[in-house]
C-alpha cells in the first residue's frame, strides 16, 4: 500500500512538473514573440508558404464556388418558377373573370339594342335561381321595383324567346321556360308561314312542332317565330331553327326538332314584355 | 462485476484533432480571429475530460499549440498555454466533471473557457498595454454552449461499445 501512494504522489509530481514546465515555456515563447519579436521572420515564412498554398488551391477553391453558385442559383429559379406559376394561376383566374365580364357585357349590349328597337313596353329581369329538377324547365327572376310584369307575360332574351310568366310576386317572377314539358308556343315558319305549335321537350336544347303533316313544306334550318295568334304574344319573336325532319312513320305526322334560338341556361339577363301586343316587335336578323 | 467501460482508439482521438487543428488554424470563413470558435479546443478538452487513460500527452499539446499560433500568426505560445491549462483543469477536475448533470457541465464548459479567455488575455497585457478583448471572452463562452454537439460528433459510434 505505502509503495501504491508513493507511486501516485510521483505521477503526480511528474505531472505538476511537466505543467510548470510547460506553463513557462509557453510564457517564455509568449515573451520572446511580443516583447523581442523573435520569431518574425519565422512567422514571414510561414505566411509566404500559407499564400503559396492557398495559391495552388485556388482553381479548385473556384470550382467549389461555382459548384455552390450552381445550386444555389437552381434553387432560387426552382422558387421563382413557383411564384411565377401561382402568378400565372391568379392571373388565369382574372382573365377568367374578366371574359365572363365581357360576355355579358355583349349580352347586355344586344339586350339594349332590342329595348331601342322594339315599339313594346320592356322591363329588364335578372334569373336569380334556377330549378334543380331535371323534369321542371322553370328559373326565378328578379325585376325592378315598381314595373308592371305580371303572370302570363312573355320573356325574352337577345336572340328569341325564353319563356312565359307563370307568376309575380314583389318583385320576384317565376318563370316557365319554353324547353319545360308543359310549355307551348304558337309559331310559324319564317320561310313558308305556316303555323304550327312548338312544346318543350324538358331539355334546354331540344323542341318539337307537332302536329306537322308529312306533305307540309319544312326543312332542316327553317327559322320559326312567334305567331302572335291567341293574343298571349306578339308577333316575330324567334323561337328556334328547325335541326331534324324525321317523316311519318305509324301516324300521318312528321317528327320535328328544334332548337331554341334564346340562349335559356346560359344568359343572365332578359327583357320582360309587359306592354300591349303588336306586330312589329321583332325583325328577325336572318 | 461487470464495469462499463469506454473503447476510445487513438485513431479516434487523432483523426479528431487533427480536424480540429484544421480548423483551428485555418479558421471559419466569414468569423473573424476573435470571435472564430476554436474548435481543437473544444476536442482536446473533450478527450481530456473523457479519454481517461488515452487523454492527449501534455507534450503534444503543448506543440498542437504551437503550431496553431505559427499558423494564425499571433503570439506564439498563447495556444500551447490555452491547451496546456485546459489539460491541467481536466486532469483536476475530469472525475468531478463527468458525475455532474448536463447543465452542470455545459455551465463548466463556459465559464471555463470564459475564464481561459480572460487569463490568456491577461497574459498578453502583461508583456504588451493591450486590453483585453471582451468580445473574445464572450465569443469563447458562446462556443462553449456547442459542448453537446461536439459531445453528440465524437462520442458517436465508439463510446460504450462493449462491457467486460
Amino acid at each position: 500500500m505505502p509503495i501504491a501512494t508513493d507511486n501516485v504522489k510521483r505521477s503526480e509530481m511528474q505531472f505538476y512538473a511537466k505543467l510548470f514546465l510547460c506553463l513557462g515555456l509557453a510564457c517564455c515563447l509568449i515573451f520572446f514573440d511580443l516583447k523581442k519579436q523573435s520569431f518574425s521572420s519565422i512567422k514571414q515564412e510561414i505566411s509566404h508558404f500559407e499564400y503559396l498554398v492557398f495559391d495552388t488551391l485556388l482553381p479548385s477553391k473556384d470550382w467549389v464556388e461555382q459548384f455552390s453558385s450552381y445550386f444555389y442559383s437552381k434553387g432560387k429559379l426552382t422558387q421563382e418558377n413557383k411564384t411565377l406559376r401561382q402568378d400565372q394561376l391568379l392571373k388565369d383566374a382574372r382573365l377568367q373573370t374578366l371574359a365572363s365580364v365581357e360576355r355579358r357585357i355583349e349580352e347586355l349590349q344586344e339586350l339594349l339594342g332590342l329595348y331601342r328597337r322594339g315599339a313594346f313596353s320592356m322591363h329588364a329581369v335578372t334569373v336569380i335561381t334556377v330549378s334543380d329538377s331535371p323534369y321542371d324547365q322553370t328559373i326565378k327572376v328578379r325585376f325592378e321595383d315598381g314595373a308592371p310584369v305580371k303572370a302570363g307575360d312573355y320573356i325574352i332574351g337577345a336572340r328569341g324567346l325564353v319563356g312565359q310568366a307563370l307568376s309575380a310576386e314583389g318583385v320576384v317572377a317565376a318563370i316557365r321556360l319554353i324547353s319545360d314539358r308543359r310549355a307551348s308556343v304558337h309559331v310559324q315558319v319564317l320561310r313558308t308561314g305556316f303555323r304550327g305549335v312548338v312544346f318543350g321537350r324538358g331539355g334546354h336544347r331540344s323542341l318539337e312542332l307537332k302536329f306537322v303533316p308529312e306533305e307540309t313544306d319544312i326543312e332542316v334550318g327553317d327559322i320559326l317565330v312567334t305567331s302572335g295568334l291567341g293574343g298571349r304574344h306578339p308577333y316575330g319573336i324567334p323561337v328556334g331553327t328547325v335541326v331534324s325532319i324525321d317523316g311519318a312513320g305509324a301516324s300521318s305526322f312528321s317528327t320535328i326538332l328544334l332548337k331554341p334560338l334564346a340562349n335559356l341556361n346560359a344568359n343572365e339577363d332578359f327583357l320582360a314584355l309587359t306592354g300591349a301586343l303588336g306586330n312589329d316587335l321583332f325583325v328577325p336578323d336572318n | 462485476m461487470a464495469v462499463l467501460l469506454q473503447k476510445v482508439s487513438n485513431k479516434t482521438i487523432a483523426w479528431s484533432i487533427a480536424v480540429g487543428l484544421l480548423f483551428s488554424a485555418v479558421g471559419l470563413t466569414g468569423l473573424s480571429r476573435p470571435i472564430a470558435p476554436d474548435v481543437l479546443a473544444l476536442v482536446i478538452f473533450y478527450w481530456a475530460l473523457i479519454g481517461g487513460d488515452v487523454k492527449p500527452k501534455m507534450s503534444i499539446v503543448f506543440l498542437l499549440g504551437l503550431i496553431v499560433d505559427f499558423a494564425e500568426g499571433g503570439a506564439i505560445g498563447i495556444h500551447s498555454l490555452k491547451y496546456v491549462l485546459l489539460l491541467a483543469v481536466a486532469v483536476q477536475l475530469g472525475n468531478r466533471f463527468q458525475m455532474s448533470n448536463r447543465l452542470q457541465k455545459i455551465a463548466f464548459i463556459v465559464m471555463t473557457f470564459a475564464a481561459l479567455e480572460a487569463i490568456l488575455g491577461g497574459v498578453v497585457l502583461m508583456f504588451i498595454k493591450t486590453p483585453i478583448d471582451i468580445k473574445s471572452v464572450i465569443a469563447a463562452a458562446m462556443w462553449g454552449l456547442t459542448w453537446p454537439i461536439v459531445e453528440a460528433v465524437l462520442a458517436k459510434n465508439y463510446s460504450r461499445i462493449g462491457f467486460k
